[in-house]
């Protein structure tokens, strides 16, 4: 036996809500039924009376919203939760907050925390292969634990790891990598590589040469070649160096390394990687690559191809940890505008300011469908590497 | 991903061009969405102010899982719900609360006739709006004002899709006794 027709089917009817068979047996009851045909009839005139609604007011105008932006007035997001909660009564709220109070008091004295010393306390996840070092000596491993580091530890990776400091920013390190912690918006990068994304709000990462400063939310800070190579993936970041005096400001896809001995921002193209439109990769069905060269510089650059079947274009497959699984040759690609580039023999003319795009396929090089960050390498014989914004794929 | 969450994910970049792009997108739904929630135009722009404040400030934890209208509404939804909680606290001594006398917009259209007609059918409606608990009220507006699918009116308000039903019904149940239409035998 059917459920009755309600008065919330009708409604739902009303609205447009049902679909097939729903709609049917309401439909089916209305044609049957005249008492509710009235009803129905007098919510679908009832609902008419809301077209009366005058229109909302307009919003107020953006420029107000960016004043206070930019005035530092923005409000406490608070948790953003997604339950239905009615509003508390007052009894109730007043025991939550003096709980809450309590709580907070606790959790900053945090009585059973012996390793308290001086300075800014900031909350920590490490990773496994992370080993914290405080004046110089191991803690233990804090392995996938959240818990407190203070000014001055180190964090020492022996394998590649990941750690977010604070609730802003996430860093991945290089195996070998040394972060000093200065504050919950500054660490200095002592050696080895670190890759950061970073929240809204000031960040900063000295180096040996320099600091680089967090104008926008995702970079990678690399010392490994002696010298200082900043990538940025989204934002802009300002890097500075002591070897000359102007600093420079990166944006999305560009990359500026300073060599130890050159004296100058050494110009390179920088390799923006975006996953092309073609279907979703799988174990058998190829991944669609863009690989954007971009020349930040004043001057033109000739990017070679091929030579003798050696490409200077490859894409690195890695795990999100930043472990690098298959490093595969590109030995032919396409440019937007449809001309083979990259065979052996022709070259890639890029003019200061200039962009371009080459298209590519590849069978992702991996065992296992799963989540996994490709990057795009160009290394010509004879010239510096360049390495590509990473770019994390779904691999099914 | 889509146009939206394409323009949101600038926005997470910290990217203040498509901040103002999603504001321009989505200020005035989400300042509609309020001003029917709260019946007050000064109320409902300091609102929408805050959450896209709210929204600039969140975007770095945004992760395109869903519709960026979603998204908003539900944080929209959110600061309006704590905000009448603060002012019921306050109402006691203060006499104010967002669930205060709602205004009635003027529309320049039409004959002065036509404009009175519309004025008071309008009040009628409001007050009416105004009179429901804000639970049915947050449901009716999201079902019938914004009209939004059931399920996407669940995952604003954060209920099951059953409540949304029960709620939608009892909310027309009560304006049509407010409005004064018939009472629904079976509400």
């Amino acid at each position: 036996m059917s459920r009755p027709i309600r008065h919330a089917d009708l409604l739902a009817r009303a609205l447009g809500e049902l679909t097939g068979a729903e709609r049917e047996r309401v439909d089916s009851a209305l044609a049957a039924d005249a008492a509710l045909r009235q009803e129905f009839e007098s919510i679908a005139g009832h609902l008419l009376q809301y077209e009366h609604l005058p229109p909302a007011p307009p919003p107020p105008p953006f420029a107000q919203i960016e004043a206070a932006l930019d005035d530092g007035s923005t409000p406490d997001l608070g948790v953003l939760r997604l339950q239905d909660a009615p509003p508390r009564r007052r009894s109730l709220t007043a025991v939550t907050a003096l709980a809450a109070l309590l709580l907070a008091a606790v959790l900053v004295w945090r009585p059973w925390d012996t390793r308290q010393g001086s300075g800014e306390l900031i909350d920590l996840v490490a990773g496994r292969g992370m080993q914290l070092l405080r004046a110089g000596s191991a803690l233990p491993a804090p392995a996938h634990a959240k818990r407190t580091v203070q000014r001055g530890d180190v964090l020492h990776c022996l394998e590649a790891a990941e750690a977010r400091l604070g609730e802003r920013i996430r860093i991945v390190l290089d195996g070998g990598a040394r972060l000093r912690i200065e504050s919950g918006e500054r660490v200095a990068l002592q050696e080895g590589r670190a890759w950061f994304e970073v929240a809204p709000g000031a960040f900063e990462v000295e180096t040996p040469h320099g600091p680089v400063r967090v104008l926008g939310t995702a970079f990678e800070v690399d010392l490994r070649a002696g010298g200082l190579e900043v990538a940025v993936a989204h934002g802009r970041v300002r890097a500075a160096a002591q070897e000359i005096a102007q600093g420079e400001q990166l944006s999305q896809g560009q990359v500026s390394s300073l060599t130890g001995d050159a004296g100058a921002w050494f110009q390179r193209p920088s390799l923006l990687l975006e996953a092309g439109s073609g279907p979703q990769p799988t174990l058998t069905r190829p991944l669609t690559l863009r690989v954007v060269f971009f020349n930040p510089g004043n001057v033109p650059l000739t990017l070679p191809g091929p030579a003798a079947a050696r490409s200077p274009l490859w894409i690195s497959f890695e795990t999100l940890a930043g472990r690098v699984l298959r490093e595969l040759p590109v030995l032919e690609a396409h440019v937007t505008s449809g001309r083979e580039v990259l065979r052996a023999g022709h070259a890639l003319d890029l003019g200061p300011g200039a962009r371009q795009t080459v298209t590519l396929k590849i069978l992702p090089p991996v065992g296992s469908p799963g989540a996994y960050r490709c990057r795009a390498l160009y290394r010509p014989e004879g010239q510096p590497g360049v390495l590509s914004t990473p770019l994390d794929v779904e691999v099914r | 991903m889509d146009a939206d969450q394409q323009l949101m994910a600038r926005v997470r970049d910290g990217d203040r061009e498509a901040f103002e792009a999603l504001y321009s997108r989505f200020g005035s739904p989400v300042m509609r969405f309020l001003y029917r929630l709260c019946g007050q135009r000064a109320l409902a722009e300091d609102l929408t102010q805050d959450v896209f404040l709210k929204v600039w400030r969140a975007a770095a934890g945004w992760q395109p899982l869903g519709k960026v209208s979603t998204w908003l509404f539900q944080i929209a939804k959110r600061h309006w719900w704590n905000e009448a909680a603060k002012r019921r606290r306050r109402a006691s001594v203060r006499g104010t609360s967002l669930e205060g006398t709602p205004e009635t917009a003027t529309d320049a259209d039409g004959s002065p006739a036509e404009r009175l007609a519309r004025s008071e059918a309008a009040r009628a409606v409001e007050d009416a709006l105004a009179g429901l608990s804000p639970r049915l009220r947050l449901v009716f507006v999201l079902v019938r004002l914004e009209r939004l699918a059931y399920a996407e009116a669940a995952r604003i308000a954060g209920i099951p899709v059953g409540t949304v039903k029960s709620r939608a019904a009892a909310a027309e149940a009560a304006l049509r006794r407010l409005l004064g239409r018939d009472h629904d035998p079976r509400a």
